[in-house]
C-alpha cells in the first residue's frame, strides 16, 4: 500500500514480500545517500516468551538481545563487517528496548551492501568460542556505560518508575548475566524473534524499487507464520520510589525527572505522544517562563532538555540535564505542570505546535530519519505518517485531556547522579 | 555542481552560498574566527550565548518557536589556534511553512549579533550572570564524560602553554570573573576584528540573505590577519602521564605527532588513519578489539590542523600494557607494509563514503565547508573523496613512518578501587 503525506511531502510504500517480510520503502528523490535497516521486533524488554507450539516459557537473561546483535555479524566464513568494507558503506547495528536494527548508509554500492545485509541477518552462526570472545568485548562496553553518568542517571530514573518492565535494566545486561549465554539460547531466540514475520526491512532514499524487491526475492526464504507469546508481568500505574541517587565521579550533578504515564494503545499513540511533547514544551520548553527562571538562576544550563519518552514497554515525560540543585528543579517542574491546570492560552498552544511541527519536518531531512520514523510507526501498528502528522492535527483539547487524565503528581520521580563525598 | 567559493560582502566578511534544495530546512551559519589565547578565550566564549538572548530571552525564544520552530544554536569551537564563535539558525522552508520565513529569520539573526541590549558600555548584569553560569555549567559538564575528558586532558598536556592546548571555553575561574563591561569590550572586538564566515545552505532567497548580512556587517572594520594555520612542531620529549579518578574503566590515549611528508599530503594521512583505526575493518578494530578482545572501542582520529594522530580506547587497567603494545604493533605493521592492496581499497572506500555522506546532512555540510574555508582548500566533498584514489601504498607507509609517539595519557581508577 502506498501512503502519501502532502503535509510532509513524503511517500512511503508498505508491502508484504512473499517471504512474509514486511518491506517499507520511503522514496526521497535527490537523496545523496540511501539507508537500509533490517529490524527485528525484539529488544531488551523481551524477557520471557514461548512459541505457540512450546509447552513452557523461556526466560531470557538480561543483555541477550544486545549480545545477539553483536554475534549476528559473524558467520562461518568470517565477519559481515569485512564484506561491508568491500562496498565502503557505513554499517552498524543497535539494540533498543523494543527492537534490534541492522543498518547501513551508502552513497555508492547500495545494492551490493543490501545483499550483504539481507544475507548476514538471515544466516546466524553461534559457537562457544566466538561467544566467549564477545563476552570480553561486551564486558568492556558494559564497564564503559558504568562510567557514563548520563546513562546511569537515565536507567536509575526508569528503575524508580518501573516495577516490572525490563526498561529499567541496562540494555547490555551485566557481566554476570551475559556469562550465562550459550549458543543454544541464542539459536532459540533467533528462530523466534528473527522470523521474517517478526521483522521489517526499511529502505529510504533515492533507489530503484524493483531492484530492492528483486534482491529480497533472491536472498529471502519463505517464513511460516509464527506466534510469539510473551509473558511479561503487568506494570502497575504507580511508581517504585520518588527519588534515587547514585554517586559517581562527576563535578556537576546530573538529573532526570518526570512522570510515569499510561502506555497508550496503538490508535491513541500518535496524538497522545504529540500532546505529551506539547505539554513538556509548555511547562518547561525554552519559551516557557520556568525555563528562563531556571536558566537565569543557574539551576540548569543549555544542555537541559525534555520530552516524551516511549517504547513498547514504557511511556513517560522526562526532563534532564545538569544542575547544582536537581531537587529544586524537579519541584519547580511539578509546580509548572500544576500551573497548566489554570488553562492553556491559544497563543501558547499555537506557539508550541508551530515549534513541534518544525521539529518533526527536520527529522525528515535525511533518509535515515524518514526510514526510522516509518519503522517505528509500523512496529507500533499505525500508518507511517501518523506520528508526524499528529503534530499538525493537534488540538488544544488534546493537551487538556492528556493533562487532566494522564499526568498524575503521585507518579513523579527524580533520579540524580552526584559526586563522591570527599572527607 | 558549480564551484563554491566565499564571496566577500564586507571587510573580512565572506558569504558562502551552497545551493541545495533537498532538505526541508535551510541553514545560516555565522562564524566569527578569532585568535585563541588565554587572555580572551573565556570572554569570547560567552558571546554566542549572550547574543542569542536578544532584547528579552523568553521573547526571543518564543519568536523563534513561532517561526515554525526555527532553531538557534550558539556554539564555541576550537580549530587549531583559532577560536570560532558560531551562531547557527535552521528553519523550515517556505513551501512547508506556507510563508517565507527566511527574511525575518535572517534579520533576526543579524539583530541578535549586532544589536544586543547594552547600556553605558556594558551588557546588563542579569544577562551577563546568567550566561556566565551557563558556560561554567558547560565546562563542568564536559568533565562528567570521562572518554571526552581523557582526550581533552591529553591535548592540554601535549600543547601546554600553546593556544592549541587551551580549552575552547577558557578557564572556569576566568569565566566566573567576567563582568558586563568585559563582555561588551569582547563583543566590540569580535565585531571589529574577527574574520566572519557566513555559510548559507538552501536554494531560494540566497541573494536576499546575502543583502541582509551585507547591510548589517557593512561598516568599517579592522580585521585580524590570519596566515595559514601552522602545524605545531613535534616536541622532542616523549611523555607519559597518568591521572586517577574513581572510575571503573581506564581510558587510554596514545597520541602521535606527524611530520609533513610532501606538501599537501593530508590525504595520505587520512587514508593511513582509516587503515589504522578508522573503519570496522581497520587494524585497531580487527586486532585490538576483535582478535584480542581488549576493549569495546579503540579508534584513531587525525587532526589535520595539528598534525596529530590520536588513539583512544577504554580498557581494564590490568590490560593497559597489552593494549599499548597491540596499538603500537598495528602502527608498526603499517610502517612495515604489512597490509594488502585490498585493505587499502577498503580504507579508501570507507573514507570516500564518509566524505560523500556529508551532503546528506545540513549540519555536516555546514561543518565541512567551514573546515575547508579555514584550511583554504575549498574542495567539494565529492572532489575530496575522489582525491583519495591517488594515494599510493608508499605514501601510506611514509605517513605511518612519520608518526612519532608524543604522549601516552591514562585516566584510571583510584588505586583502592582497582584492588
Amino acid at each position: 500500500m502506498i501512503y502519501q503525506s502532502k503535509i510532509l511531502n513524503e511517500t512511503t510504500e508498505i508491502l508484504t514480500h512473499r517471504s512474509g517480510l514486511t518491506v517499507i520503502l520511503c522514496q526521497k528523490p535527490g537523496a545523496v545517500s540511501n539507508y537500509a535497516g533490517f529490524c527485528a521486533k525484539y529488544g531488551s524488554i523481551d524477557t520471557r516468551f514461548k512459541l505457540s507450539e512450546d509447552d513452557g516459557y523461556t526466560d531470557i537473561v538480561d543483555g541477550v538481545a544486545h549480545f545477539l546483535e553483536h554475534k549476528l555479524f559473524e558467520s562461518e566464513q568470517g565477519d559481515a563487517l569485512t564484506l561491508f568494507a568491500k562496498t565502503g558503506v557505513n554499517a552498524n547495528a543497535g539494540t533498543s528496548f523494543d527492537k534490534t536494527n541492522y543498518y547501513f548508509t551508502a552513497t555508492r554500492n547500495f545494492y551490493e551492501a543490501l545483499r550483504i545485509l539481507l544475507d548476514f541477518v538471515t544466516h546466524p552462526y553461534f559457537s562457544e568460542q566466538t561467544i566467549a570472545k564477545e563476552q570480553g568485548i561486551i564486558g568492556q562496553e558494559i564497564k564503559m556505560y558504568d562510567d557514563l553518568p548520563g546513562w546511569r542517571v537515565y536507567f536509575n530514573f526508569l528503575g524508580a518508575l518501573y516495577h516490572n518492565s525490563a526498561v529499567k535494566i541496562d540494555i547490555g545486561g551485566s557481566i554476570e548475566s551475559i556469562s550465562k549465554i550459550t549458543p543454544a539460547l541464542l539459536n532459540k531466540i533467533y528462530s523466534a524473534f528473527y522470523s521474517l514475520r517478526n521483522m521489517a526491512l526499511v529502505v529510504s532514499g533515492d533507489f530503484e524499487r524493483e531492484k530492492v524487491l528483486s534482491l529480497c526475492d533472491e536472498c529471502l526464504v519463505f517464513a511460516p507464520e509464527i506466534e510469539i507469546v510473551s509473558d511479561e508481568k503487568p506494570e502497575p500505574p504507580e511508581i517504585v520510589r520518588d527519588f534515587v541517587n547514585q554517586q559517581l565521579e562527576v563535578v556537576m550533578p546530573l538529573f532526570q525527572c518526570g512522570y510515569k504515564m499510561r502506555k497508550p494503545s496503538a490508535n491513541e499513540e500518535p496524538i497522545y505522544f504529540a500532546a505529551g511533547e506539547a505539554l513538556c514544551e509548555l511547562a518547561v520548553g525554552e519559551g516557557s517562563t520556568l525555563y528562563r527562571e531556571l536558566y537565569d538562576t543557574g539551576l540548569i544550563n543549555s544542555n537541559f532538555g525534555g520530552g516524551l519518552d516511549g517504547s513498547r514497554g514504557h511511556c513517560c515525560l522526562i526532563f534532564g540535564g545538569e544542575s547544582p540543585a536537581p531537587e529544586t528543579v524537579a519541584e519547580k517542574i511539578k509546580t509548572a505542570f500544576a500551573g497548566l491546570f489554570q488553562g492553556i492560552s491559544d497563543e501558547d498552544f499555537e506557539r508550541v505546535k508551530s515549534k513541534l511541527c518544525g521539529r518533526i519536518l527536520n527529522q525528515y531531512n535525511t533518509p535515515i530519519g524518514a526510514g526510522r520514523i516509518a519503522n517505528e510507526a509500523f512496529f507500533s501498528g499505525v500508518d507511517p505518517f501518523a506520528h508526524a502528522e499528529a503534530y499538525f492535527n493537534l488540538q488544544k483539547s488534546d493537551l487538556e485531556s492528556l493533562l487532566s487524565k494522564e499526568v498524575d503528581y503521585s507518579r513523579f520521580a527524580l533520579s540524580t547522579v552526584t559526586g563522591f563525598e570527599r572527607s | 555542481m558549480p564551484e563554491i567559493k566565499p564571496e566577500r560582502i564586507a571587510d573580512a566578511v565572506s558569504f558562502t552560498a551552497i545551493n541545495n534544495n533537498f532538505f526541508k530546512t535551510v541553514r545560516i551559519s555565522v562564524n566569527f574566527v578569532l585568535p585563541l589565547n588565554a587572555a580572551t578565550a573565556a570572554q569570547n566564549a560567552v558571546l554566542p550565548f549572550i547574543l542569542c538572548r536578544g532584547k528579552d530571552f523568553t521573547a526571543t525564544k518564543r519568536r523563534l518557536e513561532n517561526l515554525f520552530g526555527a532553531q538557534l544554536n550558539p556554539r564555541v569551537q576550537k580549530v587549531a589556534d583559532r577560536q570560532v564563535l558560531s551562531i547557527d539558525l535552521e528553519l523550515v522552508k517556505s513551501e512547508y511553512a506556507k510563508k517565507d520565513l527566511l527574511p525575518e529569520a535572517a534579520e533576526l539573526l543579524c539583530e541578535l549579533i549586532t544589536k544586543p541590549p547594552v547600556r553605558l558600555g556594558a551588557f546588563f548584569k542579569k544577562d551577563t550572570d546568567a550566561e556566565k553560569q551557563n558556560v561554567c555549567g558547560l565546562i563542568l559538564a564536559e568533565q562528567n564524560d570521562k572518554r571526552a575528558l581523557a582526550i581533552k586532558r591529553c591535548t592540554a598536556i601535549m600543547f601546554d602553554g600553546q593556544p592549541f592546548g587551551l580549552d575552547k571555553y577558557g578557564e572556569l575561574e576566568q569565566v566566573a570573573a567576567l563582568d558586563g563591561k568585559m563582555l561588551y569590550a569582547a563583543w566590540q572586538n569580535m565585531l571589529k576584528t574577527a574574520v566572519v564566515e557566513i555559510i548559507f545552505i538552501g536554494a531560494d532567497g540566497t541573494d536576499e540573505v546575502k543583502k541582509i548580512f551585507a547591510k548589517h556587517f557593512g561598516g568599517k572594520r579592522e580585521p585580524v590577519s590570519f596566515g595559514a594555520i601552522e602545524t605545531p612542531k613535534p616536541c622532542e620529549e616523549y611523555g607519559e602521564v597518568e591521572e586517577r579518578m574513581n572510575i571503573t574503566q581506564a581510558k587510554l590515549i596514545m597520541a602521535y605527532r606527524t611530520t609533513e611528508i610532501l606538501p599537501g599530503d593530508l590525504k595520505a594521512f587520512e587514508v593511513m588513519r582509516s587503515l589504522f583505526g578508522g573503519s570496522t575493518t581497520s587494524k585497531l578494530f580487527s586486532n585490538v578489539r576483535e582478535k584480542l578482545g581488549l576493549c569495546y572501542y579503540c579508534a584513531a582520529t587525525y587532526n589535520k590542523f595539528l598534525g596529530m594522530l590520536m588513539v583512544d580506547s577504554g580498557v581494564l587497567e590490568e590490560n593497559v600494557p597489552k593494549a599499548r603494545e597491540a596499538i603500537n604493533a598495528q602502527l608498526k605493521a603499517i610502517c612495515d607494509g604489512d597490509f594488502t592492496d585490498a585493505d587499502v581499497t577498503d580504507a579508501k572506500l570507507y573514507l570516500q563514503n564518509i566524505y560523500r555522506s556529508t551532503e546528506s546532512s545540513l549540519q555536516q555540510l555546514s561543518a565541512y565547508w567551514l573546515s575547508e574555508i579555514l584550511a583554504g582548500t575549498m574542495r567539494s566533498p565529492n572532489k575530496a573523496a575522489d582525491s583519495f584514489d591517488s594515494v599510493s601504498r608508499e605514501l601510506i607507509i611514509a605517513a605511518a613512518k612519520s608518526c612519532w609517539p608524543d604522549t601516552v595519557y591514562l585516566l584510571a581508577g583510584t588505586k583502592e578501587d582497582t584492588k
